[in-house]
């Protein structure tokens, strides 16, 4: 097509969104519609009581509401972000390197198997950690007590229960680190290597000077997406002690969630999920300007 | 150094991580193969030498695993037949087509990709009260139809991809000849992007197989699918843990075989897509 600029190409025509049409509407029916709906609730009274009814329309008191309501999850989730992010990021380079690394033997085998976090359903994985992380029979209790430690209240301390969170989330998420950064790795030109090596760089200096700039990109990228992942973070808390214990590590969604499906405060929790979409929409949108700047 | 050494040390440290990494399935495994009330013993046992079936003589006659699986499979028939008949021709026009428009689609559609699984738990309130209105609660095929139009962006987006890839000659040959665009898309392209259509099925398997947030806010007790009856199962207190975890591990291993055999084709989109939230 672009061979011929000028004849005008059979493809520019409107018969196209009539192919994009069905999706598109499911899409904005299911997800972008719920979307604006969630303002509308966030505007009301609504609640567990009054939902099947017209709930009253209250202005912006929800979000006065938010003021006090917003900054402990905010603070919980930033948190995490701060403590899960470096470590999911630092495994996944450790990992990728020593997987580029041409001393390691048996890679086939221990590749896939390293990616087996990634293939086996997250929640499952959630589950056997929770039966792990157990005070009681879980393994990693009779382990410490086996070699003399004091067993550990994993789930039912505030500090614990977090470290849980990010013991399982790293486990959930190196393998997609790992391979992004690999496949970064892959494009790194084997030369670079023989004439840092010529130069006599050790392999720190290689690792920092050769491989990290050119590496920079995508690892910035999987960072970004790791970090997105960990703002939004749902399944992990939840599954393992409900953001607990009481209600000390709910970090923004799992609050939302609960504000809404426990509590049945469907208006204020509707607030409460429009300022974690604000708040997210104004990051990436404050990401894709910055990379725009840079390039 | 002695390369032999280093090369012994590293591979045994990638091995112990490895391990370690392994544990957890090994752990359930052998916690599906003992009796129930050895789980509470405090000595550490890796090989089980009272090992028994008990756990999965229940899982086959007396749990609700065959009503789940069916119910699982009720929503993903859905899911697949409404995904596909929707994104193959949205894709097709991304691919081939030029309309306005276009640019602004797709990029939305990659950020969202990468947002979904929050997202859907962000518009739950509005989606759970919309549903109650319309009396779609508790119903399998609407479920079904959102995990659809959850999976639209990646869909389309990875689709999209892939037909750019397979040569345009055939289609420009097609037109030539007075084929339609539906012609074409039926009779030209769907043939060769069977391998990208392949790999598109096995992430909606996959994603929809371990669906549980929406699953479990949508869904009343007798409609639960697999996820949300496995997370049940583990909720009450009385369920014993040889239990669940011997349906845990009937419901994972097919899953993550299938993923295991497929990783090759897989790994470009999965880290294109980052489909875990």
């Amino acid at each position: 097509m672009t061979l011929h600029p000028k004849i005008e190409s059979p493809w520019r025509t409107r018969k196209a969104y009539w192919y994009v049409f069905p999706s598109l509407f499911l899409f904005f029916f299911f997800f972008l519609y719920p979307m604006v709906y969630t303002v509308y609730i966030s505007l009301t009274n609504a609640s567990f009581f009054n939902i099947m009814k017209e709930p009253a329309f209250v202005g912006l008191e929800n979000y006065e509401a938010l003021l006090s309501g917003f900054l402990y999850p905010l603070a919980r989730t930033v948190l995490f972000m701060l403590t899960s992010i470096p470590l999911k990021v630092l495994a996944g380079i450790l990992l990728a390197v020593l997987f580029t690394s041409t001393s390691l033997k048996a890679k086939r085998i221990l590749m896939p198997l390293a990616l087996v976090p990634w293939a086996a359903p997250w929640f499952f994985s959630v589950l056997i950690w929770r039966g792990m992380f157990n005070e009681d029979f879980g393994i990693i209790n009779r382990m410490l007590l086996s070699i003399g430690l004091p067993s550990v209240n994993w789930l039912n301390d505030v500090t614990n229960a977090f470290i849980a969170y990010n013991i399982v989330e790293v486990y959930l998420t190196y393998p997609f680190m790992m391979s992004v950064i690999f496949a970064a790795m892959q494009s790194v030109p084997l030369d670079l290597y023989e004439s840092a090596l010529m130069d006599g760089a050790g392999s720190w200096i290689r690792f920092r000077h050769v491989t990290l700039p050119l590496i920079k990109k995508p690892v910035f990228w999987a960072t970004i997406m790791t970090g997105i992942a960990s703002y939004l973070i749902y399944g992990v808390p939840f599954l393992l002690n409900r953001g607990g214990p009481a209600r000390e590590n709910e970090f923004l969604l799992v609050y939302g969630y609960k504000e809404a499906f426990d509590l049945g405060l469907y208006g204020y929790a509707a607030a409460f999920m429009m300022l974690v979409f604000i708040l997210l929409t104004i990051a990436i949108a404050f990401l894709r300007l910055t990379r725009m700047m840079e390039e | 150094m002695n390369a032999k050494i280093l090369s012994a040390i590293l591979t045994g440290f990638v091995s112990l991580i490895v391990i370690a990494e392994l544990f957890p399935l090994y752990w359930i495994v052998s916690a599906s193969l003992r009796p129930y009330g050895t789980l509470y013993t405090t000595e550490v046992r890796l090989i089980p030498t009272d090992a028994t079936l008990d756990a999965f003589q229940w899982l086959l006659f007396e749990s609700k695993f065959f009503i789940w699986l069916k119910n699982s499979l009720i929503v993903y028939a859905v899911t697949l037949f409404t995904c596909l008949a929707t994104t193959i021709p949205a894709s097709y026009a991304l691919s081939r087509f030029q309309f306005s428009g276009k640019n602004v689609l797709l990029s939305s559609y990659f950020v969202l990709s990468q947002v979904m699984t929050g997202m859907s738990v962000i518009g739950l309130i509005a989606l759970y009260t919309l549903l109650l209105k319309l009396k779609l609660m508790n119903s399998l095929i609407a479920l079904g139809v959102i995990y659809a139009a959850s999976l639209v962006p990646f869909t389309s987006w990875y689709l999209k991809g892939y037909f750019d890839s397979l040569p345009r000659d055939f289609d420009e040959a097609a037109l030539m000849d007075g084929a339609s665009f539906f012609q074409n898309l039926r009779h030209v392209i769907l043939p060769i992007a069977k391998p990208g259509i392949a790999v598109t099925i096995i992430l909606i398997t996959v994603t929809t197989w371990s669906e549980w947030v929406l699953a479990s806010t949508l869904l009343g007790s007798e409609n639960f699918t697999l996820p949300v009856g496995l997370v049940s199962l583990q909720a009450r207190w009385e369920t014993p843990w040889n239990r669940f975890a011997a349906m845990s591990i009937l419901y994972a291993v097919p899953i993550i075989a299938v993923f295991i055999i497929a990783q090759r084709y897989l790994k470009a989109g999965l880290t294109l897509g980052g489909i875990k939230g």
